[in-house]
């Protein structure tokens, strides 16, 4: 039956999250932007909510809630501070990943105690000379079924903090096949190989509370269950699946932002005054408000849509996750650069938080995949009905970051 | 929440999408030429079941709040996407009381009711019911109204024009909305049942229009056209206490979300074509630069109009429920209207010449949809009523 209402736990949880996001993020975002520092004691209280597992297997020690639950928690949260909610604790696209591309004993043996610690996990994905078709960091495999990875990997969203790094590899096997692979690499400081090193990259546009790096292999070897397998499906099938999933999670945070921009501009035009009322007796304001209203609501309905394709594996839900994360990245720039305008000069200043939502709706395009590139699949889906890994996954030359 | 679609909807979307592909789509081009479906047609159809009935949403309750299992508004958008899909005039054009039936529903008296829902229940015999609202001076700002109601007597002396009526001119009655003191604004409307040759009461010219050709659209003429009391919607006095103009507006919350989803239902035909034809053209030959640029394209035409028909589910379940979904209703319509006027844009931008010429049905949508932005409160008039919802003080426009 088609209904938009949520359950009694799912309103408890979007309760729990956007007190959280109102009264710990929104007041730190701007302070942690400049520091890059969490401010104390907030790592605790967000690992008390248990969101780091909410949506992992209960088999893992997560809540089991699904992809619906997620996106309902990361929209609260990012409307709160987005930077902020990338810098809390727990596996992130890490675990999505890994339990997209990883058995389950792999799945067992690092996602638990990564949630039992509160820990985080990284994702290397782009190099930083990017390799047309596959990727450039290169794994080779000894006779012994041991792996050397060299290479160097950018936009590695908090790898320093990281406990352990999914880095996918062009992997050459010891019987001369070439093909794509992901490993686990451990990154804690205390368990990191002598060859993996970090160094900071440029502050750039946004999210200066969650930073990232570029990593570094030089000669790391690891054991032969570093590579991460399933038997009942191959990578290529895996990629698609987590990139869809972390898709549709990008987007919910699109929708925090977008919903937090333009709420801050329905508040402001309503409060502003200039001819001698408040601006949104104008209609070019309340027109324009009426529109950034409408798109959220635009963003929000495809977002959630696609959460419930994959909960309940509908065969298009990689299309979906397309639509979904295509429309909230485009739907976050738009609305977040009108919510500036409706502030005019008072949103240019840093007094007020529109200009950076603006920035980072922008830094947060490069996290999955940008719109037209989404638009491009979902074509190629309605043309030829099949996506390719060399021709249509968001590959290194895309410059993507996983978050 | 959920996105499945029940049963009994399910069968709603594939008997319509049959109905659409196979009895509707072949008479298209024909009707649009020349401005009407065949009556015979039009019975056969009633014959089958299908009439306004099943593309119209039942009324909202009375009682905000109130949580009802039905599913009427939901499945009635379903509906409705797939006959536009087939023919959007065709919808306009079935026998039934029209946009007239809900204010005969909302305010109209028992006895009222009966009478002029009588005709509709005759199996043999095509009958419709017309919505007389907009005025050559009053069309987005329905309050100035100019037609006039003077009480003489046990009657109301009625003068005016009324212009792009649906099915105004082979309607049997008009709910004609007039004014008994232009000096009270909203609260002098009141809402008549204009019988068909009544005498004073005339039909203008047939409007030649743009698309949805093979809807009647006509003009109305009242001159010194004499309505007996019995004919005023609600009797005289449910307008103490309430005015005319809410019954006119009311109409529209339940309609928005239908408009809408026939809009949605237009663009995805054009979608649809223009894949195909890319299908076709582009993807045996691959000259790659351009290939990647109408399938971008048709992804973002796509993408939107699934975003455009989930706002339009989101107010009808709403309307289900018994929520206040005025704004909902709103951005559904005035979102369907800019995203199906943008896909038939594009579709005709995807196939070139042949989309103009060898395949005239997407041209005809590109007719057709434009005036989804218009009726039944033009895009800006959506705004306002958005506006008013996110800013209750507003009270400039």
């Amino acid at each position: 039956m088609i209904t938009f209402e949520i359950s009694g736990e799912l309103e408890l949880f979007q309760g729990t999250a956007r007190e959280f996001a109102q009264t710990l993020l929104r007041p730190a975002g701007r302070a942690a932007e400049e520091s890059g520092a969490l401010p104390a004691g907030l790592r605790e209280a967000y690992l008390s909510l248990g969101f780091a597992g909410l949506a992992l297997p209960e088999g893992v020690g997560g809540l089991g809630q699904g992809l619906g639950a997620q996106v309902i928690v990361e929209e609260e949260l990012a409307a709160g501070d987005l930077p902020l909610t990338l810098a809390m604790p727990g596996p992130g696209a890490f675990g999505v990943l890994l339990l997209a591309l990883g058995n389950e004993a792999q799945a067992e043996r690092i996602l638990r105690p990564m949630l039992e610690r509160g820990g985080r996990g990284a994702v290397a994905w782009v190099d930083q000379k990017p390799r047309v078709g596959t990727f450039a960091a290169t794994a080779v495999e000894a006779p012994d079924g041991s792996l050397r990875l060299n290479g160097k990997k950018t936009e590695v969203r908090l790898g320093g903090q990281a406990e352990h790094l999914l880095v996918l590899v062009r992997l050459e096997s010891k019987d001369g096949a070439v093909r794509p692979a992901a490993l686990v690499v451990p990154s804690a400081a205390d368990t990191r190989p002598s060859g993996l090193r970090f160094s900071e990259a440029s502050p750039g546009l946004a999210f200066g509370a969650a930073k990232v790096v570029t990593a570094t292999f030089e000669d790391v070897v690891l054991p032969k269950e570093a590579q991460l397998s399933r038997a009942d499906r191959s990578l290529e099938v895996g990629l698609f699946d987590a990139v869809g999933r972390l898709s549709v999670i990008s987007a919910a945070r699109s929708v925090g932002l977008a919903r937090a921009a333009a709420e801050h501009a329905r508040a402001y035009a309503a409060d502003r005054q200039a001819f001698g009322k408040p601006i949104a007796h104008f209609q070019a304001i309340a027109f324009l408000i009426a529109d950034l209203m409408t798109r959220v609501e635009v963003m929000r309905g495809l977002v959630q849509r696609a959460a419930f394709a994959f909960d309940h594996q509908e065969p298009d839900a990689v299309r979906r996750a397309a639509y979904a994360i295509a429309e909230a990245h485009e739907g976050a720039m738009v609305v977040t650069n009108q919510a500036v305008q409706v502030l005019g000069g008072a949103g240019f200043v840093q007094d007020y938080p529109v200009e950076k939502w603006m920035r980072e709706a922008k830094a947060h395009m490069a996290s999955v995949m940008p719109h037209a590139v989404a638009d491009l699949l979902v074509g190629r889906l309605a043309l030829e009905g099949a996506l390719t890994l060399a021709e249509d996954a968001p590959m290194p030359e895309l410059q993507s970051i996983w978050l | 929440m959920d996105f499945t679609l029940t049963p009994g909807q399910e069968n709603i979307r594939q008997l319509t999408h049959w109905l659409a592909e196979n009895e509707i789509r072949p008479l298209s081009l024909a009707a649009d030429r020349q401005h009407h479906f065949p009556d015979a047609f039009l019975l056969k159809l009633k014959q089958m079941g299908v009439t306004q009935g099943a593309t119209e949403a039942e009324d909202r309750p009375a009682e905000v709040g109130v949580r009802r299992s039905k599913q009427a508004n939901r499945s009635a958008v379903i509906g409705a996407e797939e006959m536009a899909w087939g023919d959007a005039s065709l919808i306009l054009s079935l026998p039934g009381p029209g946009l007239g039936g809900p204010p005969i529903r909302l305010t109209g008296t028992k006895e009222q009711q009966e009478r002029f829902f009588a005709p509709f229940q005759r199996e043999e015999e095509l009958h419709w019911g017309a919505y007389g609202l907009t005025e050559p001076q009053a069309g987005s700002d329905v309050a100035g109204l100019q037609t006039t109601a003077k009480k003489d007597g046990h009657h109301y002396v009625l003068n005016g024009r009324k212009c792009y009526i649906t099915n105004g001119a082979r309607a049997d009655w008009v709910v004609i909305f007039a004014t008994v003191n232009p000096s009270l604004g909203r609260a002098g409307h009141r809402a008549f049942v204009v019988e068909k040759g009544t005498p004073g009461f005339s039909v203008g010219k047939l409007e030649k229009k743009m698309g949805l050709r093979a809807s009647e659209t006509a003009e109305l003429v009242l001159e010194d056209c004499r309505v007996h009391v019995d004919n005023l919607l609600g009797g005289e006095s449910i307008y103490e206490a309430t005015d005319g103009f809410k019954t006119a507006m009311k109409t529209f919350d339940n309609t928005r979300p239908l408009v809408a989803a026939m809009a949605v239902g237009i663009g995805r035909a054009a979608y649809e074509r223009a894949r195909d034809f890319a299908k076709e053209a582009y993807c045996l030959a691959r000259p790659l630069p351009r290939h990647a640029l109408i399938q971008a394209l048709l992804g973002k035409m796509e993408r939107r109009l699934e975003a455009a028909r989930l706002l339009v589910w989101r107010a009808a379940a709403m309307a289900d429920l018994g929520l206040p979904n005025t704004k909902e209703a709103s951005m559904s319509k005035a979102y369907a209207a800019e995203v199906a006027q943008q896909v038939t844009i594009d579709a005709l931008e995807v196939m070139g010449a042949a989309g103009n010429h060898q395949d005239a049905l997407v041209e005809k949508w590109f007719r057709d949809v434009k005036v989804y932005d218009i009726f039944e409160g033009t895009g800006q008039i959506q705004r306002i009523v958005i506006a008013k919802r996110l800013f209750e003080t507003i009270k400039s426009f």
